[in-house]
């Protein structure tokens, strides 16, 4: 069906250089032993409704879509992908704190810090 | 939103309930004066010192501390704010080194944690901790007992009994 075609023509998620090294950097990790690349979700929390959260993944699971960027591994749920459809995902460090943030265009809104948003 | 200018420094009546106050009289005041050894205060981590060490051996600067305030914003009402600062102290700021902690003894490198009185009446009983995760690694506030609800990354609270709370004029 054409309709499908084309979300999946989009790339669901887009990693800055900077995101891509981060990754590597943790799968490099002591954690990280067997990690075949991370796992990208969104559960419900926070005063906007979703928050993103991120682990490693040490199998595929077949809901989950996996893309390839930098070539690193990132597993999307499923629940997760409808939300984030187009996001970029960046690695921002300063003095005070080094986070990923995720500039999502679906996002209607979010919380003051940046940590949970609405679809 | 509730928007509340940052509370004055209190005053002198309120010196009383918090004995561990020093009071720095003159203008150019030695800065070894004012280092305060309260540790019951505020908890301050391990992890929240490293990361301190690293902050300021990395910038080149011995005068380089944290400084720690609440301020109002975010969605909670007040926001815990971190800054690294080499301004010269206030009379009403309260310094935590980390030789005070016990299991970080070494007085030849005393990293300085500096908190305003007035913000310290909201941060009493809390733990000041560098939390490392996965998705974010920042300086966070927790444990604050004088906070009545938070925002869910913590950033914001909102303060019990706030119009009786002496920290509020």
């Amino acid at each position: 069906p054409p309709r499908r075609r084309q979300i999946r023509d989009k790339d669901p998620i887009i990693l800055t250089n900077s995101a891509a090294n981060r990754i590597r950097e943790l799968l490099n990790g002591d954690n990280a032993k067997g990690a075949i690349g991370i796992r990208l979700g969104v559960k419900r929390r926070g005063c906007n409704g979703l928050s993103y959260t991120l682990n490693y993944a040490f199998e595929e699971n077949p809901k989950d879509l996996k893309v390839e960027s930098h070539g690193l591994n990132v597993f999307i749920e499923p629940m997760a992908l409808f939300n984030v459809v187009g996001t970029t995902m960046d690695w921002e460090d300063t003095e005070m704190s080094s986070e990923f943030t995720f500039n999502n265009p679906n996002s209607k809104g979010s919380c003051g810090c940046g940590e949970s948003f609405n679809v | 939103v509730i928007t509340k200018t940052k509370p004055p420094i209190d005053k002198e009546g309120e010196a009383s309930s918090t004995p561990t106050k020093t009071t720095i009289p003159t203008v150019t005041h030695d800065v070894t004066k004012n280092i305060s050894t309260t540790n019951d205060q505020v908890q301050i981590t391990a992890s929240c010192w490293n990361r301190i060490q690293k902050l300021v051996s990395s910038k080149n600067n011995p005068q380089l501390y944290l400084r720690v305030f609440v301020d109002a914003g975010g969605c909670s009402g007040f926001s815990y704010q971190f800054e690294l600062d080499d301004t010269a102290l206030a009379s009403d700021d309260v310094v935590f080194t980390s030789g005070d902690d016990d299991d970080n003894n070494n007085n030849n490198n005393q990293y300085r944690l500096v908190i305003d009185e007035a913000s310290l009446n909201m941060l009493r009983g809390s733990t000041i901790d560098y939390v490392q995760e996965m998705i974010k690694s920042s300086f966070q506030v927790t444990n604050n007992p004088q906070s009545e609800s938070a925002c869910g990354c913590g950033s914001s609270f909102a303060l019990k009994n706030f119009a009786s709370n002496p920290a509020i004029d």
